[in-house]
């Protein structure tokens, strides 16, 4: 007679293991959230303000758009439109992770998953969530790094204030973070039967921020990796 | 800068943003049980790895200025190699990711001695 198998639960497997994993991002949310700190405190706003924006906005490029444009006293209509428009590419990531969300396990309000779904979030959850790392732990994940760049403006702030110290060997090291962590995201996702819409989708990258904004660059790259993904024919129906 | 505008504009473009993230999620997630044709669910799982794949890309430019490609490309290539290395030995992203960012700042700072 066949044995009934009970999976333990690993004791990290919700809020908590969602922040751990959360870790590269707060290493790579940090030292952006500090320029924007700075850059805000640069443009005269307090750090108080500049929390405000990071709290509500939550969008790094957009963000220092809105900063930029403010100060250089565009109208607010103009400032909104640019701050959409920038973000436009986040219109696929909710739709892209609902069908790797595990059935089972606790489900939560979208409006709360929503929230957090920013690039580097999206891209660890993607890669990441399965059968042991539910929504729980996609929300430890958010936590982890809005609050990381939460914390990072705020420092950044106070660090204007102290007259902006700098440590350029560390800063050197975070700025790669963000690269290293794509592409140890990337790794795992890259089988040869679905090599071509990532290769697709970094060819147009490539071509297109050179004539684009990087923001325009990835929502055409996005676009055209699903497209050649939809357009191949699948694995069982090969002649 | 003018401090009125601020909050109505910060408000404002962080509803836009919130809405850019949330409408899809809601609609995707009311329409989940009627099924997703075949073609739409491969554009919808290939978006994933398609917005990686362009991040890395994105996120290398800034690295690489045409100006000075001989003196980025082998500290680029050596954190790339690093994050390939780790990921091999360990399949932890966050350790690969350390190791990636550790390199570059540890052959940045050898080339400046």
């Amino acid at each position: 007679m066949p044995r009934m198998v009970t999976i333990p639960s690993r004791p990290l497997s919700g809020f908590g293991r969602g922040l751990a994993d959360s870790a590269s991002l707060m290493l790579g949310y940090f030292p952006i959230a500090l320029s924007f700190g700075l850059l805000a405190a640069a443009n005269g706003l307090t750090p108080v303000q500049a929390l405000l924006v990071s709290a509500v906005v939550y969008a790094g490029a957009s963000q220092f758009a809105l900063v930029s444009l403010l100060a250089a006293a565009a109208s607010p209509w103009s400032v909104i439109g640019a701050v959409a428009a920038m973000n436009l590419r986040h219109l696929f990531y909710g739709p892209a992770l609902l069908p790797r969300l595990p059935q089972q396990g606790r489900k939560l309000p979208r409006p709360l998953i929503a929230f957090g779904l920013t690039d580097e979030v999206f891209a660890l959850a993607f890669a990441r969530l399965g059968p042991d790392k539910g929504e729980v732990w996609l929300l430890g994940v958010q936590a982890g790094a809005y609050g990381a760049w939460l914390a990072g403006t705020v420092c950044g702030g106070l660090l204007a204030d102290l007259g902006g110290t700098r440590w350029p060997e560390v800063q050197a090291a975070l700025s790669f973070v963000l690269p290293a962590l794509f592409l140890a995201l990337l790794l795992p996702l890259l089988r040869r039967d679905t090599l071509a819409p990532p290769l697709a989708a970094a060819g147009v990258a490539l071509l297109a921020a050179a004539v684009l904004p990087g923001h325009v660059a990835l929502l055409l790259a996005m676009v055209v990796g699903g497209t050649v993904a939809a357009l191949q024919q699948p694995e069982d129906q090969h002649e | 800068m003018n401090d009125d505008m601020l909050l109505p504009v910060v408000l404002l473009g962080g509803l836009a943003t919130y809405l850019i993230r949330y409408l899809p999620l809601a609609v995707c997630d009311r329409l989940k049980g009627r099924g997703v044709a075949p073609r739409l669910h491969r554009f919808l799982m290939a978006l994933g790895p398609s917005a990686i794949a362009a991040l890395l890309v994105l996120s290398l430019v800034d690295f690489l200025p045409m100006a000075r490609l001989g003196q980025s490309t082998p500290k680029v290539a050596a954190a790339l190699l690093a994050v390939f290395v780790l990921h091999r030995l360990t399949a932890n992203p966050a350790l690969a990711t350390l190791a990636g960012a550790v390199t570059y700042g540890l052959t940045g700072w050898i080339g400046s001695l």
